[in-house]
């Protein structure tokens, strides 16, 4: 054997055992979940409420699937959680072994017709949600806007509202009322993140911010802004009041009062359908519907689980409503079933 | 009560089991951090699940603020031996810290990026313990128009970054602009230069497009010379104390990078790539003699070696005073904040001084302690200098595309990096200067958002803000100093070639 | 030749510029105030810079006065080898990452890795497949176990129904 062939040959046998290191994961067990990894994949960033609430689960849910898998969480950020959305749909193994936390509006982007878009959200097989975010829209105490009759009847140096791109909640809230309301905004575009916006807010920059609801509660500086009576919130998009809020108009009341018609609350209802949705936890359309039962009993169990419920409330990610898996796959399969004038409508808000 | 609270933080600091997840987390921040390639942000990501078992507040953060005070340096570390940045944010190293290895300074040049990081992380922590009685006042005072007149300022260093020439420099600052355009437009929601594809929806990441601009060419360089990387064999041991030395000779320098490293960590929204490219455009402009920058001026190594350590107190004004992140990096401690159960926020500077202040101690511990295990080991790093530059390629070629993927998790993030390297190597080339490009890239969209929220939110009535016209002065007397500097070295190096012609001689 | 390449690039700029405001032609004002602002006069300088260059004086590349702040290439002893290990290098970068594509990244660092120290740098065997196996752990180790990155699989397994 010349020296050549023989260097050839170990090569190939380098090569065959890397090969074979990498398909020796793949053997077959009698209880599926049994020494597999299951990956969450989330949609954002680390230490945002999204991947919390993943690591969370991925710590106490384990234990209640058959087999006991061990649960990672990876973050694949990116274009809107978009990436990490159609990649659990399109790309990953459709064995169970990948769950997607999208963003709970994530099927706007379905619903308003972008072609980057893979995936059907009603084909997700959900587990459920641990939370309901809905979207509240708040001004400065200080400023002239302190009810939604503010924002329609002052045309002149209307309120500013802080907004990062067009496709945050600020952004919907904003152009739901001017179509529903016929409220009027300055809408000042650009902030690099919603920390920003606060900032300007606090500055004086901006007068008013739409955000989702839990970290309004959860975090600063909205804590310090309700002790301080800083702000004043003018619309809650649930369809029933926050008990934190009791004395905030929902959108739907405040579209009962303006007489909005059928068409537009057709449209406000699939936008702010994102607040039903909260957090999903969900499975590609192939998984078996065996292991999709068993990952949503876990989904549950895990809910119940005190040990989660004390990391949740110390993390300040309370108050949990969960919804069941059905309940959620409901939800998607509504809003992506959605007549055209509905689509329209919605696209035309969204300036897509 | 504020001196008790001082010392009651170095206390916990101090105290048991802290103190050993300070070193633990030193110890994992200086393992990872000194890979070429992966720098403190992705670390920091990678490492926050851990914050979740320790649970108890100030070994979390001695944990984790310990461990990234350390990446900071050991970025700078591998931009000055590899010329491959641990992070986008820390490239700036790269520019004359790369070139002095190359001439076999590495000691040297590594000796004074790690004094002016030290010198600077304890800067940034005085300037945080100083600020916190007027914090909040101070992060208020800086709205939409001054940030971006401050971007503005960035900009017009991209003049003293071009070099020889001034049309090619700016051309180069254009592509970067440029480029900074790509994504979800916010102001329409329109999809600007995406090509199709997902990935460009949230613009170019600047990690990837700097690595590769940097680290592709010098791979390319190294294979070609067929050495090591070091060329010449001139370093001693005394090469670190040089750069020490250095430190100090150039220490006004050192102690403004400091400064503005701190002050941009400071404000919200200028992003982590901002900072040290300044103080590097600062070091330039700064100098009389500009020629040897870009070819080895140590002055380019202390700049941003202070800005990238001084940032890290900075950054954590806004993130204590308003609970509000001043960097990405920030935005993760955030997340580690409400883990172990704390609320940043007006609450750090009453109830929970003493936590606030432990995390200044613990920046200054960090600090020393990396600059002294970094002392220990740096005569075994400069040796990697002089390893045959082909038993490096494959491992340096590896830790690039490892840290491109490792940042976002994103394949796409490699291609990148490929593009740019082949678009640096061109640049280098064709003597296309890369620095005004990078701060292009960082402050393109910096500047066009702020413009659009300045003009929506206050009309054309902020152009008179008695802070925007302040900084506009600042910026005119800038140019005019670096004009008159320009001209003034020029008829100096005149009157030097007329007298070495008539000597003819150098000695 | 070399002026010719160097003038190549500088027309390669300006249709880039070129090509970005005509992309933008179509969007609403606002998207496309600022690629236009800074684009258009970008257009005019790129055009200068050329009939510059073209124009300009026969330079002496590599003269002190006449760099960027920026690294310059150490200029190599002979053209044509400095050429051919360039292309070398470049085809050993994207080959790295066509393998990271078609094959995966666990695959790819060994086989790159053995395949530069051998043939490449022309290792013997036992030094070879130490610095191999040294670079694969530190792969595996770090990168796969403790930091749980998501990494991609090879399209290959994927053609092949592998996966």
């Amino acid at each position: 054997m010349t020296k050549r062939a023989m260097g050839r040959t170990i090569l190939g046998l380098f090569l065959a055992g890397f090969l074979f290191m990498s398909l020796a994961g793949q053997a077959t067990a009698k209880d599926f979940y049994e020494g597999k990894t299951i990956r969450i994949m989330v949609c954002c960033s680390p230490g945002g409420f999204y991947d919390r609430w993943a690591r969370l689960f991925a710590r106490y849910m384990g234990k209640y699937i058959p087999g006991k898998p061990e649960i990672i969480v990876q973050n694949m950020p990116g274009a809107g959680g978009l990436i990490a959305t159609n990649y659990v749909y399109k790309v990953a193994k459709q064995d169970g072994t990948a769950i997607v936390s999208p963003l709970g509006g994530q099927y706007l982007d379905q619903v308003s017709g972008r072609k980057e878009v893979l995936f059907d959200f009603g084909k997700f097989q959900w587990l459920g949600t641990q939370e309901i975010s809905h979207s509240v829209l708040f001004c400065r105490k200080d400023s002239k806007f302190q009810s939604v009759d503010d924002l329609v009847r002052i045309k002149d140096n209307p309120a500013k509202l802080g907004n990062t791109g067009t496709s945050g909640s600020s952004y919907f809230i904003g152009k739901v009322l001017e179509k529903a309301a016929g409220a009027n905004f300055n809408f000042v575009m650009g902030y690099p993140g919603g920390s920003e916006i606060d900032l300007a807010v606090e500055r004086g920059e901006v007068a008013c911010r739409g955000m989702t609801i839990p970290p309004h509660f959860g975090r600063e500086p909205y804590l310090t802004w309700h002790k301080k009576k800083f702000i004043t919130q003018l619309v809650q998009t649930g369809s029933e009041r926050d008990p934190r809020m009791k004395d905030v108009p929902t959108l739907t009341e405040v579209m009962d009062k303006y007489n909005t018609p059928a068409d537009v609350r057709a449209i406000a209802r699939v936008i702010f359908a994102s607040g039903d949705f909260g957090r999903p936890l969900g499975v590609g359309p192939g998984v078996p519907a065996d292991r999709v039962k068993m990952l949503r009993t876990a989904y549950l169990k895990a809910l119940a689980d005190p040990g989660l419920m004390a990391e949740a409330e110390k993390g300040r990610m309370t108050p949990v409503i969960p919804s069941s898996g059905e309940k959620v796959q409901e939800l998607a399969e509504f809003v992506s079933s959605q007549p055209k004038e509905v689509v329209d409508g919605v696209r035309g808000i969204l300036g897509r | 009560m504020m001196f008790d609270a001082f010392i009651e933080g170095l206390l916990h600091v101090l105290s048991w089991p802290a103190f050993g997840f300070l070193l633990l987390g030193a110890f994992v921040g200086f393992v990872v951090g000194i890979l070429p390639g992966l720098g403190g942000l992705a670390t920091l990501a990678l490492m926050l699940p851990f914050a979740y078992k320790i649970q108890e507040p100030i070994s979390a953060f001695a944990f984790l603020l310990g461990m990234h005070a350390i990446t900071g340096t050991t970025g700078d570390l591998t931009s000055i031996l590899f010329g491959i940045p641990g992070e986008g944010t820390a490239a700036a190293t790269i520019m004359d810290g790369y070139p002095m290895t190359k001439n076999g300074e590495a000691g040297r040049a590594m000796g004074a990026a790690l004094m002016s990081s030290l010198v600077a992380g304890l800067e940034g922590a005085v300037i945080l313990a100083l600020a916190i009685p007027i914090m909040r006042p101070l992060v208020l005072f800086f709205g939409s128009p001054e940030l971006f007149m401050l971007a503005i300022l960035g900009i017009t260093f991209i003049a003293s970054l071009s070099g020889s020439s001034l049309t090619k420099g700016l051309l180069c600052g254009g592509i970067g602009l440029m480029l900074a355009s790509i994504g979800v437009d916010p102001q329409t929601g329109t999809l600007r230069y995406t090509l199709g594809t997902l990935y460009l929806w949230d613009g170019l990441s600047l990690g990837p497009v700097v690595v590769g601009l940097f680290a592709i060419p010098e791979i390319i360089d190294l294979a070609v010379r067929g050495t090591s990387i070091a060329e010449a064999k001139v370093e001693k041991i005394t090469g670190v104390m040089e750069g020490v030395k250095d430190t100090f000779r150039h220490f006004g320098l050192t102690m403004r990078c400091g400064f503005i490293g701190a002050f941009i960590g400071a404000l919200p929204g200028l992003g982590g790539g901002v900072s040290q490219w300044l103080a590097y455009g600062h070091a330039v402009q700064s100098a009389k003699d500009k020629s040897g920058f870009g070819k080895g001026d140590v002055r380019g190594v202390l700049g941003p070696g202070a800005a990238n350590n001084s940032r890290e107190g900075g950054n954590l004004i806004p993130t204590v005073a308003f609970g509000i992140p001043g960097s990405s990096a920030m935005a993760i401690l955030l997340g580690a904040f409400l883990i172990v159960g704390l609320n940043p926020g007006p609450e750090m500077l009453t109830k929970h001084l003493d936590v606030t202040f432990a995390m200044v101690w613990i920046l200054v511990v960090a600090n020393i302690l990396t600059a002294g295990a970094c002392f220990l080991f740096l005569n075994q790093l400069v040796k990697l200098t002089f390893v045959r530059g082909h038993l490096l390629i494959p491992f340096l070629l590896m830790f690039v595309f490892l840290g491109a993927f490792a940042a976002h998790n994103n394949f796409s993030d490699i291609i990148v990096t490929v593009i740019f390297g082949l678009v640096g190597y061109v640049m280098v080339l064709f003597q296309w200067p890369r620095p005004p490009f990078v701060l292009g890239l960082v402050l393109g969209t910096i500047v066009e958002n702020y413009l659009w929220i300045s003009s929506s939110a206050y009309g054309a009535g902020w152009l008179v803000h008695p802070t925007v016209v302040c900084i506009a002065l600042l910026i005119a007397g800038t140019l005019i100093y670096s004009a008159i500097q320009a001209r003034r070295g020029r008829s100096l190096e005149e009157d030097l070639e007329k007298r070495i012609g008539v000597e003819g001689t150098r000695q | 030749m070399r002026l010719t390449a160097r003038t190549g690039f500088s027309i390669l700029v300006l249709v880039f510029f070129c090509y970005l405001v005509w992309e933008a032609q179509e969007w609403r004002l606002q998207a496309r105030l600022f690629p236009w602002a800074i684009g258009i006069p970008m257009i005019l300088l790129a055009i200068f810079n050329i009939v510059q260059e073209v124009r300009g004086p026969k330079e002496e590349a590599g003269t002190s006065q006449d760099t960027p702040t920026d690294f310059q290439f150490t200029q190599p002893l002979d053209m044509s080898v400095a050429v051919r290990r360039t292309v070398t290098i470049l085809s050993w970068i994207v080959g790295f990452l066509a393998g990271i594509w078609l094959v995966g990244f666990s695959i790819t660092v060994a086989c790159m890795t053995f395949g530069f120290l051998k043939i490449q740098s022309k290792e013997g065997w036992p030094m070879s497949l130490i610095l191999t196996a040294s670079a694969w752990l530190v792969y595996y180790v770090v990168f796969e176990r403790t930091l749980l990155l998501p990494f991609p699989d090879g399209k290959v397994f994927l053609w092949l129904g592998l996966d």
